[in-house]
């Protein structure tokens, strides 16, 4: 540890993010209404955002440490994670910019993706109390810009208001809680206040400032009982937006989770990990048996995040016992982030041109649109858990890490999730594929060739998938490869078990 | 040193109480900005208050103290950006109205 300098090589990835981000909040307004211009933010976006997986995947190697005084790791869970949210992000920026092509929306969106992204960046490396709440904080901030990206939408409006107020209160108790914290040990890092309260802590303080903690966190993994807010933003915000924060925000959440919880309170103090796998088992069961009874297509995937979230509890439940828990719950959110980020470019795709996620816009949509068809399949059959796709993988991996770490009784309560979990992805395939596609009038292309002032609940005029084939192509080929070649991605992503200690 | 620590904590406690109960009670998503506000006075008090009878040669409580005011401002100048947007959209910032999102 070299204590009080400037690690600034440490942070390569970070401040290639944070300086595109500062530099977009100018050229953002400036590009605002000037034709093809407006990519130009999508474009600096994506080569940042390239630029810092190049630079993340170099410094796996190197050797764990703790730069800035001690209060920022440098390690392999924290490049692994860093890995996953670069790459969520770039996915989504792909689906968004098809999205909102042709709108201004395209020239702002960037900019709030791009410091989500580096907030769920910062966060996952983030040693001291302080750095945490501020990057949970810039992890929320510019998610409610983008919930409410289209400024008329009053589902979006509506949207941000819930995000905003539980994301604020959710966080300002967690930052309570952290307080006692810094009172029981005098210090603000993780790894100080982890040996001293193993040296020991009153149970009673130690019990209570985990569960306010465990609110901030479990609003950004969106655990039962605290999941209110998703299936209202996610149902509200536009599509692409959607699959973004059901996935940026909620990959770094965990990530932190595990990072805070292993650190600070080791050895399963104050029995964390009974009381995350209470968490997973009310969180998957209430998901699974909510989303049963959805008619749209973006709620149920909500309640379907709320489930999967669920599942990957279970690794973190184990995170101190199983010895490759770490990795399934890299491995999980990695499928996770192919597989629901391709369900909901998909229904971004629909949303465009029907203006509606009702599920019975998607009667006959495997007849219809084949390709598309195809993708949507592929990631509803992944999220339910089918071999060879992704999410049998890292369903394995999780059960698998759940046996081994003795919890076998969670395990098997979450292969009897799947089951359930089953029934409502295969009632979507059977509308798109069984049912005849309803009347020839809802074929018929949009009559207006160009978009004009535009509000979600109208379709946008068609203008042909092609805008998304980047997005299906990217998290198609993640959700194949994270299914049938599950070895070399499971060999990358076992730096996640290199903690900073 | 009259004042004990727990005295701090228990106006702390207090403080935590009044805003968690504005948070959920109230109907004005203003107020509502405010209960989140007095939450976050809570984490300052309660902060510098175990500084002082904790660890008062180290001055990192006090950097995390002056943290929270600014995530206070932040989080008013956005919450109050988003709520004029709101207003101007429907006419009204009561969290009552806002319940087109169910199912």
């Amino acid at each position: 540890m070299t204590s009080g300098s400037l690690d600034l090589w440490a942070i390569i990835p970070e401040l290639i993010l944070a300086g595109t981000g500062l530099v977009l909040v100018p050229v953002a307004a400036f590009v605002h209404g000037h034709g093809n211009w407006r990519y130009l933010p999508m474009v600096l976006t994506v080569t940042a955002l390239l630029a810092a997986l190049g630079f993340t995947a170099r410094m796996l190697p190197w050797e764990d440490q703790a730069v800035f005084s001690g209060t920022y790791a440098i390690d392999g869970f924290g490049n692994v994670f860093k890995l996953i949210l670069e790459l969520g992000g770039l996915v989504s920026l792909l689906t968004i910019t098809a999205h909102f092509r042709e709108r201004d929306q395209v020239a702002h969106a960037p900019m709030a993706l791009l410091f989500v992204t580096l907030g769920g960046v910062g966060l996952v490396s983030a040693l001291d109390l302080g750095l945490i709440v501020l990057f949970l904080q810039m992890l929320s901030m510019p998610a409610y810009l983008l919930v409410t990206l289209v400024r008329s939408d009053r589902r979006g409006n509506e949207a941000t208001l819930k995000y905003f107020i539980y994301a604020a209160a959710a966080l300002a108790i967690m930052a309570y809680g952290l307080t006692f914290l810094y009172g029981m040990t005098g210090s603000l890092e993780l790894r100080t206040i982890g040996r001293e309260l193993a040296a020991g802590g009153d149970a009673v303080w130690v019990a209570l400032s985990l569960g306010l903690i465990l609110i901030g966190y479990g609003f950004e993994m969106t655990l039962v009982p605290f999941h209110f807010w998703a299936p209202d933003v996610y149902s509200g915000a536009t599509a692409p937006v959607t699959g973004f924060v059901s996935v940026v925000p909620k990959v770094a959440g965990f990530a932190a989770f595990l990072r805070f919880a292993l650190l600070a309170y080791p050895d399963g103090a104050a029995a964390w990990p009974t009381l995350v796998a209470v968490l997973a088992v009310a969180t998957m069961t209430l998901g699974n048996l909510v989303a049963l009874r959805q008619s749209r297509l973006k709620r149920l995937l909500a309640y379907s995040s709320i489930a999967q979230a669920g599942y990957v509890l279970v690794a973190v439940a184990v995170a101190g016992r199983a010895e490759d828990a770490l990795s399934a719950a890299a491995y999980y959110l990695s499928a996770y982030l192919f597989m629901n980020l391709a369900a909901f470019a998909v229904v971004a795709q629909v949303e465009r041109h029907r203006g509606s996620d009702e599920l019975a816009q998607y009667r006959g949509f495997g007849l219809r649109a084949p390709w598309a068809g195809a993708v949507l399949a592929l990631a509803l059959l992944s999220l339910a858990g089918l071999p060879p796709l992704a999410g049998f993988a890292g369903k394995v991996f999780v059960l698998t890490a759940a046996i081994d770490g003795d919890m076998t009784w969670l395990a098997v309560v979450a292969a009897v999730n799947m089951v359930i979990g089953l029934y409502y992805y295969v009632a979507v395939l059977a509308e798109m594929y069984l049912r005849r596609p309803p009347e020839p009038s809802s074929a018929t292309p949009h009559p207006s060739g160009r978009p004009g002032p535009w509000t979600p609940s109208a379709p946008l005029a068609p203008g042909g998938p092609a805008a998304y084939w980047p997005a299906y192509l990217l998290t198609t080929a993640g959700t194949l490869a994270l299914g049938i070649l599950p070895g070399p991605v499971l060999r990358l992503l076992d730096e996640a078990q290199r903690l900073v200690s | 040193m009259a004042v004990p620590l727990t005295a701090y904590l228990i106006v702390g406690a207090l403080l935590f109480g009044i805003g968690v109960y504005a948070v959920i009670a109230q109907r004005s998503a203003v107020m509502i900005l405010m209960g989140i506000e007095v939450l976050l006075n809570a984490i300052g008090l309660n902060l510098i208050a175990f500084w002082r009878f904790v660890n008062p040669e180290d001055y990192s409580a006090q950097i995390f103290t002056i943290l929270i005011v600014t995530i206070g401002a932040v989080e008013m100048g956005i919450g109050l950006g988003i709520m004029m947007l709101l207003y101007r959209n429907r006419g009204t910032v009561q969290v009552d109205q806002y319940d087109s999102l169910k199912g």
